[in-house]
């Protein structure tokens, strides 16, 4: 457990992680990793987390009902390893066929279509990959950037203003 | 002046693909080709890997049809051990089987067809996709998104992921059912036959909206191709298979998974990575046929469910005969949905389905084993040989989509024809000729299996190959 935190201060209520990507191409799974790594956290043991390969539509019915949601994915254009966090707003227009793949924006304006609500606070967090080639093992970089990501979930969490 | 259209990507499918229009010099098409380009590898490199293997690996060839892929080669799996698998862990298989057909059937209507079905074939390109479905009708995008979800928490359930559970094994099951999953998927089912009702009251509103498309996709005599029980009703999982003509008279029955081969061959053609099955006695391409849900309804006299029977007597009633217009692929998945919610229910009161004997052992007893089920888009076969220590030396696989192969080049001809004047392109008219492909829900990664991507266009070719005209998507 992290110093000086508790199940009390994490209040995970109706709070939602949503770890997307594929663990069969490298460091694009490090998403993965993070959510088996918080699902290991025994203070976040109320925390709802979702694991998946893309962002789908049917991912708007847990959303809409969490009050904050965090989307965790590997980024292709950040620096190998760099942690990124951005708040996420919900889509004003969306194109597209939205059937396999949406993106978190689009997610919320489905949220709050089809099921009349949406989170009150919503991010996306990235961990910048090096390697997408085939492959279950993540890059030596990514790996260390895990606890950076974990501990970033973990200020959101609690309401924090968060650094990486 | 003659030329050529294409169509590139054809959009609201699984996969992608191309559409090629030829036309005359005064600008009437006169050849249609629906291409593929991707290129499926699994039958090759799973050679040499171990027989039990072939479940989990074949099952990676789709993410949205994983569980045919599953039932099919471990079928295939079975026959090579000559055994025959327990009851309960036959329900199991066969209620994951159908909730698979859920999932994919929504994801098919409400995802990729209602989009034209709500708006219109005319409407707008940028609202003309799920969100404009869900902001014009909310019930109807919800009640789809919902389905969906069924469909998949019960995959994910019983097989502990939503895409590629690893809980089919040859022999049957890898664990039984427990109390608690059964109780929570049963607590589901009022839900969804709310959601399937819905949409089948409100498709049969706006039916009567198409009539120049139900006359143009696709509408026309061919076999078709589908598994039955011996009491003539519909089945996704075993029985046997059924050949009917355009007229309803049985050509060949009771084919069962290991004669696949007797009766079926694959021509090639040059345009497309996807083969061209065709039933042999008649030759290709008089012996091309067409599968799916429209002939699994067709070829059934019975769902065997009280309400999806109700709506099977609906269906017979649109022709004397055989239903031929593909259009009505749509209202075939929702009778579909119906059947396999009705299925499930059924299942799960089975006295025997928490039984904890669920897998049958064995190693080696044939070196060739052969498995058909019904995936969503229609029968699929898988085809194994191996050797004394049951490693892999052959792989076939025939896949629903490419047994319509045929059937789609047809109708993507029939509704150009209709709808495309070669002089100028407008979308209205490209997107019948996509909307005549997307009525099969065919499956492009499951036909070829996807390397990469391919995006599919509409191009349109002179007589002299030059081309005149192409769209991207």
């Amino acid at each position: 457990m992290v110093p000086g935190l508790t199940r009390s201060i994490v209040s995970v209520g109706r709070q939602l992680v949503v770890a997307c990507g594929n663990t069969l191409r490298g460091d694009d799974g490090v998403a993965w990793r993070i959510a088996e790594a918080i699902q290991k956290d025994a203070s976040l043991h109320e925390l709802r987390v979702v694991i998946a390969h893309q962002l789908t539509p049917e991912l708007a019915e847990p959303i809409s009902g969490a009050e904050t949601v965090i989307f965790v994915d590997c980024s292709a254009i950040s620096l190998p390893g760099e942690v990124s966090v951005f708040p996420v707003e919900r889509a004003n227009n969306t194109t597209g066929s939205l059937t396999h793949n949406v993106d978190p924006s689009t997610l919320l304006a489905l949220s709050q279509e089809l099921f009349g609500s949406l989170p009150r606070r919503a991010f996306a967090i990235t961990v910048g990959g090096q390697s997408f080639e085939l492959g279950e093992r993540l890059t030596e970089l990514v790996t260390l950037a895990i606890p950076a990501a974990v501990q970033a979930i973990k200020g959101l969490l609690k309401n924090e203003s968060v650094e990486v | 002046m003659s030329q050529t259209i294409t169509i590139d990507p054809v959009t609201r499918l699984e996969g992608h693909g191309k559409i090629t229009l030829k036309t005359d010099d005064n600008g009437a098409v006169q050849e249609a080709f629906f291409t593929v380009t991707q290129v499926r590898g699994f039958e090759k490199f799973c050679e040499g890997r171990p027989f039990y293997e072939m479940p989990s690996l074949m099952a990676r060839i789709c993410g949205i049809c994983p569980v045919s892929h599953l039932v099919a080669s471990a079928k295939a799996c079975e026959a090579i051990m000559s055994v025959e698998i327990p009851h309960t862990a036959a329900q199991l298989r066969r209620m994951l089987n159908l909730a698979q057909m859920v999932q994919s059937h929504s994801l098919s209507f409400f995802y990729l067809s209602s989009p034209d079905l709500l708006l219109g074939m005319d409407a707008d390109p940028a609202v003309r996709h799920l969100f404009g479905v869900v902001e014009a009708k909310p019930e109807l995008g919800r009640g789809g998104v919902r389905l969906r979800r069924f469909g998949q928490h019960i995959i994910e359930l019983l097989g502990n992921k939503r895409i590629h559970p690893g809980w089919v094994i040859p022999g049957g099951v890898t664990e039984p059912l427990t109390t608690a999953k059964r109780d929570e998927i049963l607590a589901m089912i009022p839900e969804a036959y709310a959601n399937v009702k819905y949409a089948l009251n409100w498709y049969k509103q706006i039916v009567p909206n198409f009539k120049d498309e139900i006359e143009s996709f696709a509408n026309f005599p061919s076999l078709f191709l589908g598994l039955v029980n011996e009491d003539d009703s519909i089945e996704f999982t075993d029985g046997a298979l059924r050949l009917i003509d355009a007229e309803g008279n049985i050509v060949k029955d009771g084919i069962h998974a290991a004669q696949f081969e007797d009766n079926f061959g694959e021509a090639v053609e040059p345009y497309s990575f996807v083969k061209f099955p065709y039933y042999k006695p008649l030759g290709y391409p008089e012996g091309s046929y067409r599968v799916g849900p429209l002939a699994r309804l067709n070829i059934a006299k019975t769902m065997g469910t009280p309400l999806a029977d109700e709506e099977l007597i609906e269906f017979k009633k649109l022709s004397k005969g055989p239903v031929l217009g593909s259009f009505h692929y749509h209202y075939a998945r929702l009778v579909d949905i119906l059947y396999g919610i009705e299925m499930i229910e059924r299942i799960l009161t089975d006295p025997l389905i928490l039984d904890k004997h669920v897998r049958a052992t064995a190693g080696v007893n044939r070196q060739e084993g052969f498995g058909v089920a019904e995936a969503p888009r229609g029968t699929l076969m898988h085809h194994y040989k191996v050797d004394d220590k049951g490693l892999m030396l052959y792989a076939n696989l025939i896949i629903a989509t490419g047994q319509n192969n045929n059937a789609m080049n047809r109708g993507v001809l029939q509704t150009a024809q209709k709808y495309i004047n070669g002089k100028k392109l407008e979308q209205g008219m490209l997107n019948r000729v996509e909307a005549v492909i997307r009525t099969f829900d065919p499956c492009l990664s499951c036909s070829t299996h996807a390397f990469g991507q391919m995006p599919l266009s509409i191009e349109l070719l002179a007589p002299d190959g030059s081309r005149l005209d192409e769209i991207h998507r």
